[in-house]
């Protein structure tokens, strides 16, 4: 089944007056039920592009964007919104936690905005504090725990709402290594365990490894997919040589968009 | 890019920051200007003095006064909100290579440019208001003409001079913050983490006690008490309010915050979360404009019902519309034709007129003199009601006090006639003085006609007293006020004097309006006073909403990026920014209110109604105020949003 459908993405930046800059060309994508996806390539390719355009922040110059058969394009304002908090789930590379809420508090929130019950709440925090293994933190507040607890709780944050699939940008982005393995070991987790649908924007190598399909974009073209096998390991060799192929790769310096 | 370059810029863009401040100083500029053009005025030394315009102008030195120190502070503090709001900028521009001499020529050339800008329009407001202002100082103290305009070099020194030093001073204070740091801790100031306030039982049961113990001492009923407590009273609750704005506020959040069922839900959610922050952040700020606003709404409140009682009581100890008395036995019928003539031709209807020869007589228990009236006279003024005995027995009199202070009980004592003595049961009248208060006849005693008729004959001269008096309901008509002036151009003299023939006339108008002009002089003192602080004071919590403007920023675009709508965001914006703004209002109000309170106890009245009123009138321009400041919150967090969520802010 296709959650997450574009098809003939274009966005073109800049018109007054000046060059326009076609950020994204005629860029298709289709992510099944439950897939893992990876999209990389080089600074100005056009993956902010795509995530923006996927997350439905931005609206394509050409093109449509369909999570479960519903065109985002035909949402409107108050619906937009709606739509984004109960049928998308978030992961940012500053993790994006309200400082003024606990642990637990800023995991519930796409659920207290909703108005769904307070039993219900309780149950989704409870089930999704497991599987992320943050179920003693929940009452901390986040300048109390470490980058690593912060990015799991957005991914609980994400995930506690069933959305039909998680968006996630650079969710390695500010996080030490052994931070970040641990946090794609619970992406996968979540994705292989809780079947949950990941499409996830990096720079880094190695957090593409735990995909099962990569997209590379270069000049807002699709450059190359491959898929994994059996072997992380062999995958990430194959990333590798992608991004030295495609030039500007692995040894790229983090370009962080902040 | 020079530096003057980077001083402009930089104002420009801090400028939803400074017009606040500037709005609050330039208006303090103008008053300060206003009140020393009357206050140096040369007329007052030579046309009017020994007028109301000399108390006046006094009063308004007083206020010059005044208004200067509490500028002096709100500029002080103001510019301190600003400064620290700015620290990380401060620190950028170190790193870049800005040296600390440069630094210091920024921030003194910012202050000085708003400074100068604020002092330029505060002067113009000033000179555009002046003549409206001689015209109304000339209107409120009745002046046959009006006092000529005038702004001297000496008007224009003294403003600008105290307001300019002003300026440079706070600026000056104003570097010291930002010196003494390093360039990291001013960096790093932005990002300091705040902690999740705990709850102190022991400063909440503190700040309970001193407002609960303030409020009590001002309930209670003795007038000394009252007095010796005027300090500690205003102490303990100022302090109080400190302690209580914190734990109080900490209290009713964490409440709030464990009732899961109400908690859970978006409003709430957020709203509670985010002011457990925010009042810990703010609370001293919130209790200063909640003693500010108490301060104010008190003053005011005090000076209006002084006013109000003062006039009142002097209406009721004038209760006659016209009274001419003369001492002796006299003929007053050709006066009275005079006076019913007079009365004809203005068009005063609707007045009942009486011609009573009356005398005193002593009591002998009580001591002191009393009036005597006909009981017809009496019954004709007074119809029976609360206070006002009816005589049903022989031997009954009654005894008419001055005051209406309740709590005479029917007394027996002697009257000496004469030099015969009569003992009199006396049912006491506790409505109002019976005579105008231009002749000694404080005491009326009400005996019935025919004794009174007896104790006329025989009077001697020197206990006899002519009265011929005019009372209505229409005494504070505007034909009235024609007839009374006519009246005053016959009869010069108000009180009885053995020089003059008489008779002496009195009126319940002429001591209306004199009451009133007093009444208006001390409101135009006190009102432009009391704007100035009002201003100030909303200015505070403007400043409060948006010294961490870009941390608020940030909060709402996260909450975006979450999913909660912009009309959730709005509402939530809203609803933060009226909780830092009503909540110091009520409490000033509740602090105003045992103020009042205690005010009535002094004034042996009920005042608190003129207390509300005053706090109705200062909360619809505050109302103005909050809507415009929540729409510029609004605003600026809006610009905010509506980025894409990649980039943060």
């Amino acid at each position: 089944m296709i959650v997450l459908q574009a098809r003939g993405l274009t966005k073109v930046y800049g018109s007054r007056g000046r060059v326009a800059t076609r950020a994204l060309d005629n860029f298709s994508l289709e992510v099944a039920k439950g897939e893992f996806v990876g999209i990389m390539g080089p600074s100005g390719s056009g993956k902010t592009t795509l995530l923006n355009l996927l997350a439905t922040i931005d609206r394509p110059t050409a093109g449509t964007v369909c999570v479960e058969g519903v065109a985002t394009a035909e949402l409107k304002g108050e619906q937009l919104a709606l739509f984004r908090r109960r049928r998308l789930g978030f992961i940012f590379q500053d993790f994006n936690l309200l400082d003024s809420l606990t642990v637990g508090e800023n995991i519930v929130l796409p659920l207290v905005l909703d108005r769904v019950p307070l039993r219900t709440i309780k149950e989704r925090l409870h089930t999704v504090a497991r599987q992320l293994g943050i179920d003693d933190i929940l009452d901390k507040y986040p300048y109390e725990i470490s980058g690593g607890q912060q990015q799991r709780a957005a991914a609980a944050r994400a995930i506690i709402h069933e959305p039909a699939i998680v968006l996630a940008d650079e969710p390695t982005g500010n996080l030490d290594s052994r931070s970040a393995r641990d946090l794609m070991e619970t992406l996968t987790l979540l994705n292989q365990l809780a079947g949950v649908t990941i499409t996830m924007v990096t720079h880094d190598p190695f957090a593409a490894s735990y995909c099962q399909r990569i997209l590379f974009i270069r000049d807002g073209r699709l450059y190359n997919e491959i898929r994994r096998g059996e072997s992380r390991q062999v995958f990430f060799q194959q990333i590798l040589d992608v991004l030295a192929l495609i030039g500007g790769g692995a040894d790229e310096p983090r370009a962080d968009r902040r | 890019m020079s530096l003057g370059q980077i001083v402009a810029r930089s104002v420009w863009q801090n400028r939803g920051r400074y017009l606040s401040y500037f709005g609050s100083a330039a208006f303090a500029v103008t008053i300060y200007f206003l009140y020393t053009a009357l206050v140096l005025h040369p007329d007052l030394q030579s046309t009017y003095t020994g007028t109301p315009a000399v108390v006046l102008a006094q009063g308004m030195k007083a206020a010059t006064v005044v208004l200067a120190i509490f500028t002096f502070l709100f500029l002080l503090y103001a510019n301190a909100a600003f400064v620290r709001s700015r620290v990380k900028e401060f620190g950028l521009l170190s790193l870049m290579g800005m040296t600390k001499k440069q630094l210091v020529g920024l921030v003194l050339c910012e202050g000085l440019v708003v400074g100068a800008g604020a002092l330029a329009a505060g002067l113009g407001m000033g000179v555009i208001f002046l003549k409206l202002f001689f015209m109304a100082v000339s209107a409120l103290l009745h002046l046959p003409e009006q006092i000529p305009v005038y702004a001297g070099l000496p008007v224009w020194l003294r403003t600008a001079g105290v307001f300019g030093s002003f300026f440079v001073l706070v600026s000056l204070l104003s570097l010291h913050g930002i010196l003494r740091r390093s360039v990291i801790e001013l960096i790093r100031a932005a990002r300091q983490p705040k902690e999740a306030p705990v709850f102190s039982r022991g400063k909440a049961a503190l700040g309970l006690i001193l407002v609960a113990g303030g409020y009590v001492w001002a309930c209670l009923p003795s007038q000394v008490m009252i007095i010796l407590g005027i300090i500690p009273v205003t102490t303990m609750v100022s302090v109080g309010t400190y302690f209580l704005m914190r734990e109080g506020s900490i209290a009713v959040l964490q409440w709030l915050h464990c009732r899961e069922r109400y908690f859970h839900r978006p409003g709430p959610f957020l709203n509670i979360t985010q002011l457990i922050f925010k009042m810990q952040d703010n609370y001293r700020v919130l209790s200063d404009v909640a003693i500010l606003v108490a301060v104010i709404l008190t003053a005011i409140g005090t000076v209006v019902s002084g006013f109000l009682v003062l006039t009142n009581s002097e209406v009721a100890d004038n209760p006659m519309a016209i009274q001419l008395v003369q001492k002796g036995r006299a003929d007053l019928t050709a006066h009275v034709a005079q006076v019913e003539s007079i009365l004809a031709s203005t068009g005063v209807e609707g007045l009942t007129s009486f011609l009573l020869e009356t005398r005193s007589v002593q009591f002998e228990e009580m001591r002191g003199s009393a009036t005597l009236v006909p009981y017809s006279v009496y019954r004709a003024l007074r119809p029976p009601g609360e206070n006002r005995p009816v005589i049903t027995e022989p031997g009954e009199a009654i005894l008419v006090y001055p005051s209406t202070a309740k709590g005479a009980t029917p007394f027996r004592d002697r009257v000496i006639v004469n030099t015969e003595s009569v003992e009199l049961h006396l049912l006491p009248d506790a409505s109002g003085r019976f005579f105008n208060d231009n002749v000694n006849a404080l005491y009326a005693l009400v005996v019935p006609d025919d004794i009174f008729a007896d104790w006329m004959s025989g009077a001697p001269e020197e206990d006899r007293l002519t009265f011929a008096f005019w009372t209505g309901p229409n005494w504070k008509s505007s034909q009235m006020a024609n007839a009374v002036a006519a009246l005053r151009a016959l009869y010069p003299e108000t009180h009885p004097d053995p020089e003059q023939p008489g008779p002496f006339l009195s009126t319940t108008r002429e001591t209306y309006d004199a009451a009133i002009t007093w009444m208006g002089i001390a409101l135009f003192i006190g009102i432009f006073v009391s704007l100035v602080f009002f201003a100030a004071c909303c200015s505070l919590i403007f400043f409060r909403l948006f010294t961490e403007i870009e941390d608020d920023r940030k909060y709402y675009h996260r909450l975006q990026q979450v999913g909660a709508s912009e009309r959730e965001l709005k509402r939530l914006a809203w609803q933060q920014s009226m909780v830092i703004f009503f909540v110091p209002f009520l409490a000033g109000l509740i602090h105003s209110t045992f103020a009042m309170k205690a005010l009535g106890t002094l004034l042996q009245q009920t005042v608190l109604q003129y207390g509300w009123a005053v706090a109705v009138a200062y909360l619809l321009l505050y109302l103005l105020y909050f809507a415009a400041s929540g729409s510029a919150y609004w605003r600026s967090i809006q610009a905010g949003l509506n980025r894409p969520a990649w980039e943060g802010i």
